[in-house]
């Protein structure tokens, strides 16, 4: 019970590099996991997080203090968003698997949409090398693929 | 969209980030940790992709084997409709991926669609539902014969404009996709016969919605065999079927008490007759009624009638069907009751007329 205050309570989550977060319930809970365990009362004060690290952790904390502040317009909220959502695809996939873990659904939905802007109009090849992912077609599969991108592409600019 | 300048950079970054972690090996980390795009797990991929453009869906099936067989297990939806030249190469192609759509929109500007890219689809997309092929002006009697063998859960089919189908095969058709609520066959002028119709009837007890728009050779047998054999219609839009008469209109309003919206545009032979049998079914139901189900009555009852060009009509028909389904509205905005050329009908005017017509001329107060 250490971790009361007289005003807000605190949470500490713990990360898989066992790494200690202490923050506020009010903004921990806009994590449906996490407002599931505390409901479910299978947590004591630590709240393990197995799936995150503390790197990541850190960034989702600064979303969801961004998110929990009701004084935010509407308007600043969708400028923090793009801007948060401007990071290395290797940081989004990240984020992505954690938001999915935690169950934090709008920031699920800016990293897709992140996502999926950024192969928008573009080739199966160019997806493979900004998404570092090895052809495993065979060669017969691959010309199907090349026509079919073909087909679906003219008379498009290519971005 | 970020530049691609900024894409460059981060791809290098990325690349030697990933060599420091794994040592260039690109395997999978211990412990079932996931790192790399290609194993992103199959509903997070399905989340991505339902964000992009039809393009681009095809493009993520085709960069590498795990994302193709999460993409053609999980999509359902695709449509083609920008496709302005290769749509049937490109349907031959892909339906033997996509074989769990269940939605397909393949309406063309400039006709591409032909016979073997509909095979294609019904050899391979058997739970697809829904399947939009309007203006596929390339297709023969073929391509409804194999929907009828491959396609039997469809509910929802356009074909208008397919100009080329005949009855025989609609009738077969409809044999074997027993399910359709929704079928469109606005201009199948050759296919939307009585013929047809009577099989329609005769097999599709749910549908719900049918359009024959300018089927000009759709009689009152035909729309006797649908309001008999459908009871449960909603829709049905008979503009331009010159043939119908009366008769058509007196068995849908005795049959089909769901009936919320019809189109009689320009069918001319359409006399009083049929608007006070339309009327009267309304107050029928109403006598019928139970008081349990008295609530429903309001939800029920039609919500739009065009019957614009059937210059044989008179005033007092015209108010009784108005009068009695208070949904039909001739006010401009909600326009639901559409009466233009008909000119002996100005004086037909919804209930919202009168009340405007009395906040604007208050009556005197009893008291006064």
């Amino acid at each position: 019970m250490a971790t009361t205050t007289t005003e807000t309570k605190m949470l500490t989550l713990c990360t898989s590099d066992k790494q200690q977060f202490q923050i506020e319930e009010t903004i921990a809970l806009q994590a449906v996991t996490i407002r599931n365990m505390v409901e479910d009362e299978c947590a004591s004060n630590v709240i393990p997080l197995p799936n995150v690290n503390s790197k990541i952790m850190i960034q989702i904390i600064e979303y969801l203090k961004k998110h929990v502040d009701s004084s935010v317009s509407k308007e600043d909220m969708e400028k923090f968003d793009s801007a948060f959502v401007e990071k290395k695809l290797s940081e989004i996939f990240d984020i992505i698997l954690a938001a999915n873990y935690l169950n934090i659904k709008n920031l699920l939905d800016i990293c897709c949409q992140r996502v999926a802007d950024v192969m928008k109009n573009k080739s199966p090849e160019w997806v493979r090398r900004t998404f570092n992912i090895v052809n495993d077609f065979t060669a017969e599969e691959e010309a199907k693929i090349r026509k079919e991108h073909e087909w679906a592409f003219e008379g498009v600019d290519e971005d | 969209m970020i530049g691609i300048e900024g894409l460059k950079s981060e791809d290098l970054d990325e690349c030697f980030e990933r060599q420091m972690v794994f040592g260039g090996g690109g395997k999978m980390g211990g412990g079932g940790v996931i790192t790399e795009w290609k194993d992103i797990p199959m509903e997070l991929l399905l989340r991505i992709v339902s964000l992009v453009d039809d393009r681009t869906v095809i493009v993520t099936s085709g960069v590498c084997s795990g994302w193709k067989d999460a993409i053609c297990w999980g999509l359902n939806y695709l449509s083609l409709c920008w496709c302005n030249k290769n749509m049937n190469n490109l349907v031959v192609s892909l339906a033997p991926k996509f074989t769990n759509l269940q939605i397909l929109i393949l309406r063309q500007d400039k006709p591409q669609l032909e016979d073997n890219g509909v095979e294609t689809i019904s050899n391979c997309c058997h739970n697809l539902l829904d399947l939009d092929l309007s203006k596929s002006f390339k297709l023969t009697d073929r391509s409804l014969y194999a929907l009828a063998r491959g396609c039997p859960s469809l509910t929802k089919l356009n074909i208008s404009g397919c100009s080329a189908f005949s009855d025989t095969a609609l009738a077969y058709l409809s044999g074997f996709c027993r399910k359709l609520k929704f079928l469109n066959l606005c201009g199948c002028v050759k296919a939307a016969s009585d013929k047809a119709l009577k099989a329609i009837g005769y097999n599709c007890h749910q549908l719900q919605s049918l359009n024959l728009g300018w089927c000009e050779n759709v009689g009152d047998a035909g729309v006797t065999s649908l309001a008999y054999g459908c009871p449960d219609l909603r829709a049905l839009d008979l503009c331009n079927c010159v043939l119908i008469t009366d008769e058509s209109v007196v068995v849908l309003a005795n049959n089909c008490p769901h009936l919320r919206s019809l189109g009689l545009y320009y069918c001319q032979n359409i006399t009083d007759r049929a608007m006070y049998s339309l009327a009267h079914s309304r107050l029928k139901n109403k006598h019928e009624m139970w008081a349990s189900v008295k609530s429903k009555y309001e939800e029920e009852g039609l919500i739009n009638l065009n019957i614009s060009q059937c210059t044989a009509l008179t005033p007092p028909a015209v108010q009784a069907v108005c009068d009695s389904f208070p949904a039909l509205h001739t006010c401009p905005g909600r326009h639901s009751l559409i009466i233009s050329g008909c000119l002996n009908l100005t004086s037909v005017h919804c209930a919202c007329a009168f009340q405007t017509h009395r906040e604007t001329f208050p009556l005197p107060h009893p008291a006064h």
